[in-house]
């Protein structure tokens, strides 16, 4: 079943077209990340099937009921972007309020609040003002009350935005148990290396319209462009392969094979085998979202020359976050 | 619940900016300084001479008190009460100084008269003092005197102070010719709502000659008292009402917040009511608690339970209403606090400007009937219909004016009459008798009611089509 869909959506506010017939389609228990740049109509999807903002054109549906209503509401777990919480709440004040506008019965809501801060790593200051909250800590308690209400599918937008390198570690850990859990996730994101990381299905909003939409797999993958490395001392023998017929290119201290109509790298891995050079380093090279992401957006220099794909990009997080548990322990 | 996860959010959200706290606190110090007031009955005596004029400028402090209400009827008055004085008050049956004995008044009829118009006696007095007073004698009525007389009581009677058993002339004993009176009152289960009664201040502890200018007859003394308090008070509790709710709805309309609630299952329309009705329970709440405060204190001090003036917390609380729905509205058009302070502000002036302009206009007319009724019985030409107000465009315009706007005025009269009513009798069936405005109650309450649906609904509008 499609948890949203929708099919030609489109919204104005006043003279200004926010969304110009979209058309996507969110699997049950997908994670899926809406890409776009600043005012590409993000936030106006979202609220748009969460019924803040209407009157719109087209179809849209949530949950198989019209998006909306406040029934389909109560199905459904929502951080905005730019939250502003009351904050003469405490955190656990505020999802007390929340869960009891959601209609979560009082002692399931003093079971599962604390269990909730805990998971967003904030139950030893769940009893302070809010107004006492860093960002991070904010962002964090947002997440926590999109969840309060177990919702079968949850909007975030900009999840992480504030969030430090551990914070943003563990809420990706957090969104994946809840997608095991069999949640849907729909995320609105510029982090592109962590909606990379996390996300099943990506979309790219641009003024409005779907320019693509995709598995992240199938969006970044770039058919035909081999990256070879050999053994340390040994050369690529540039001139050899482009005799039999191949475009390759040195890339720093790897070559880049690049296949024509109908070639198949095979040739290449036999020759170098035949050659006596030892293949380290074998690879079908991969687009970054965010190469994609700036191509799509008619930039056509990405600065891809820096770049060895999509696995070095989340390396660096890695490298990143490891740095930061480093320094906490 | 979901209204009570609201009234509840509205509730931490006032604590929050300590001006709830303010509002606690002031009432508090209301009800503590009722609380330290104490009444001490006063004398027979001194409660009998409330019957009397103690100047011939002003009427007899009964009169003013029974007639507080109809002030076209004091002014109006025709009669001569300064004639009478009280010479002497006489334990005919029960204890002395007790509300529930009888008593007899010696009253010699020697005051200087000055009534407004008509039954004019020359007073003996005034004749005796030029000197040729053996030679003319003047001429008593007595029959006109006891009438006369008896009016000082009938006010008292007819709401059931008192009974009027007997006035009879006595004979003259000084030999001056003032004639003498003797009045026979009765008492009734009543009576004590108009004994004379002496306030004295910090639990009584502290007794002062000082204080006896205070001195009224209790339910008077009582209703006075309470007028303060509300006045003040009601006052207070408005403005910091006002104050305090102003910041609910544009709070509630802040970017990034009204996007969490307006995801929740619950329709806007409805949300907007819970907000709506989550500020007036918080001010119900706290109307109740000084109130019924000030209710408790005063009844335990001077034994006058006004249970119905209870009546005024929900009086007071849709008072609220109607400035509150203005509130809603302005939060909602322009999410700017200052702008719903000032402009309630604003529509709260406005309103009692009308009420007041009202009220002047109806006792002029009053006034003009009364005095068109004199001529009559004079036989005097009464006034041209162009030289009268009554009638007029003006007023004309003003009523229709009044009868279509929000009556936060006839509230207040409402309340005033509630709490006088109460004070008095201690019996709400009588308000009607004490009631002089031709007005209908239940029209006021159900235009106001109007008015807010008018407001709320144009809020539920304005707040359904918006994007957030
Ligand atoms: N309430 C509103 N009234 C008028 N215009 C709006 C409103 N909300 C959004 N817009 C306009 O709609 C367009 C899309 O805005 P939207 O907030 O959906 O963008 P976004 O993709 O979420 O951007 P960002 O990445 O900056 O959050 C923008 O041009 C914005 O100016
Ligand atoms: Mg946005």
């Amino acid at each position: 079943m499609a948890v949203v869909e929708t099919i030609d959506l489109q919204k104005r506010y006043g003279s200004i077209k926010a969304l110009a017939g979209v058309t996507l389609n969110v699997k049950e228990g997908e994670i899926y990340g809406l890409l776009g740049q600043n005012g590409a109509g993000k936030t106006t999807l979202i609220k748009v099937l969460l019924g803040i903002n209407g009157g719109w054109q087209g179809d849209a549906r949530l949950l198989g009921e019209r998006a909306g209503t406040p029934h389909v509401r109560s199905r459904v777990g929502y951080l905005p972007e730019d939250h502003n919480f009351p904050d003469y709440h405490t955190g656990y004040s505020l999802l007390d309020f929340y869960g009891e506008l959601l209609g979560v019965a009082g002692a399931e809501r003093r079971k599962r609040i604390p269990k909730i801060l805990e998971q967003v790593g904030i139950a030893d200051r769940m009893h302070y003002k809010i107004r006492t909250y860093s960002k991070g800590m904010k962002q964090r308690v947002g997440i926590g009350q999109a969840l309060m209400h177990n919702p079968e599918v949850i909007f975030l937008d900009e999840p992480t935005d504030g969030v430090d390198p551990v914070g943003r570690r563990d809420i990706r850990g957090l969104l994946l148990d809840l997608k095991k859990r069999g949640s849907t996730i729909f995320i609105n994101s510029h982090l592109l290396g962590e909606v990379e990381l996390i996300c099943d299905r990506v979309a790219i909003l641009r003024k409005g319209t779907m320019l693509r939409e995709g598995s992240v797999a199938a969006l970044t993958r770039q058919k035909g462009r081999f990256l070879i490395g050999l053994a340390p001392g040994q050369v690529f023998p540039i001139a050899e392969v482009r005799n039999l017929g191949y475009d390759a290119n040195p890339l720093d201290d790897r070559w880049e094979v690049h296949l024509l109509e109908d070639q198949s790298i095979d040739p290449v891995v036999d020759y170098l085998r035949a050659q006596g050079l030892h293949l380290r380093h074998l690879v079908e090279k991969r687009q970054s979202l965010e190469d994609l992401f700036l191509e799509t957006h008619g930039d056509k220099t990405p600065d891809r020359e820096r770049n060895r794909g999509r696995g070095e990009q989340s390396e660096n997080i890695k490298v990143l976050d490891a740095i930061e548990e480093e320094r906490r322990t | 619940m979901k209204y009570l996860a609201i009234l509840k959010d509205s509730l931490r959200e006032a604590w929050d900016s300590w001006v709830l706290l303010g509002l606690l606190a002031l009432s508090s110090l209301v009800i503590l300084f009722a609380a330290q007031l104490s009444f001490k009955p006063q004398t027979a005596e001194k409660t009998m001479r409330y019957f009397f004029a103690q100047n011939m400028f002003q009427q007899p402090v009964m009169t003013e008190a029974l007639n507080s209400r109809k002030p076209e009827k004091i002014l109006g008055m025709r009669g001569n009460w300064s004639r009478f004085r009280l010479e002497k008050v006489e334990l005919t049956r029960g204890e002395p100084d007790s509300p529930l004995s009888d008593y007899a008044l010696i009253v010699a009829a020697d005051g200087r008269g000055f009534g407004m118009g008509g039954n004019f006696i020359v007073p003996a007095i005034e004749v005796q003092g030029k000197g040729p007073v053996e030679k003319k004698k003047p001429v008593v009525d007595t029959k006109a005197d006891i009438a006369q007389l008896r009016t000082l009581f009938e006010d008292a009677e007819e709401i059931g102070y008192i009974k009027i058993d007997a006035i009879e002339p006595i004979a003259d004993d000084d030999g001056k010719g003032v004639p003498r009176y003797r009045v026979n009152l009765l008492s009734t289960p009543n009576t004590y709502r108009i004994w004379g009664t002496e306030p004295g201040v910090l639990f009584g502890l502290f007794t002062h000659e000082f204080f006896e200018i205070f001195a009224e007859p209790l339910g008077w003394r009582m209703y006075k008292l309470a007028q303060y308090i509300i006045a003040v008070g009601s006052w207070i509790a408005v403005l910091f009402g006002i104050v305090i709710t102003s910041f609910f709805i544009p709070n509630m309309l802040r970017k990034g917040t009204i996007d969490l609630l307006l995801v929740k299952p619950i329709s806007r329309w409805l949300l907007l009511t819970y907000k709506f009705l989550g500020g007036l329970t918080f001010i119900f709440l706290t109307t109740g608690y000084a109130i019924g405060g000030v209710w408790l204190v005063l009844g335990l001090r001077s034994g006058l339970w006004a249970n119905g003036a209870l009546l005024l917390i929900p009086s007071i609380t849709f008072f609220f209403a109607i400035l509150y729905a203005v509130s809603t509205f302005v939060g909602v058009v322009t999410r700017s606090v200052v702008a719903s302070i000032l402009l309630t502000i604003g529509a709260w002036v406005a309103f009692f400007g009308i009420g007041m302009v009202y009220r002047g206009i109806d006792l002029l007319e009053k006034l003009e009937k009364v005095e068109a009724d004199r001529k009559e019985v004079d036989g005097q030409q009464p006034k041209l219909a162009e030289e009268r107000w009554a009638g007029g465009w003006t007023f004309t315009t003003i009523k229709v004016i009044h009868a279509i706007s929000p009556r936060t005025e006839d509230l207040n009269q409402l309340n005033d009459l509630i709490v006088y009513t109460d004070f008095m009798t201690g019996n709400l069936g009588n308000m009607n008798k004490f009631d002089n405005s031709n007005r209908s109650w239940w029209d006021s309450l159900l235009v106001s009611c109007i008015w807010i649906g008018i407001f709320l609904g144009l809020a539920s509008a304005w707040f359904y089509w918006k994007d957030y």
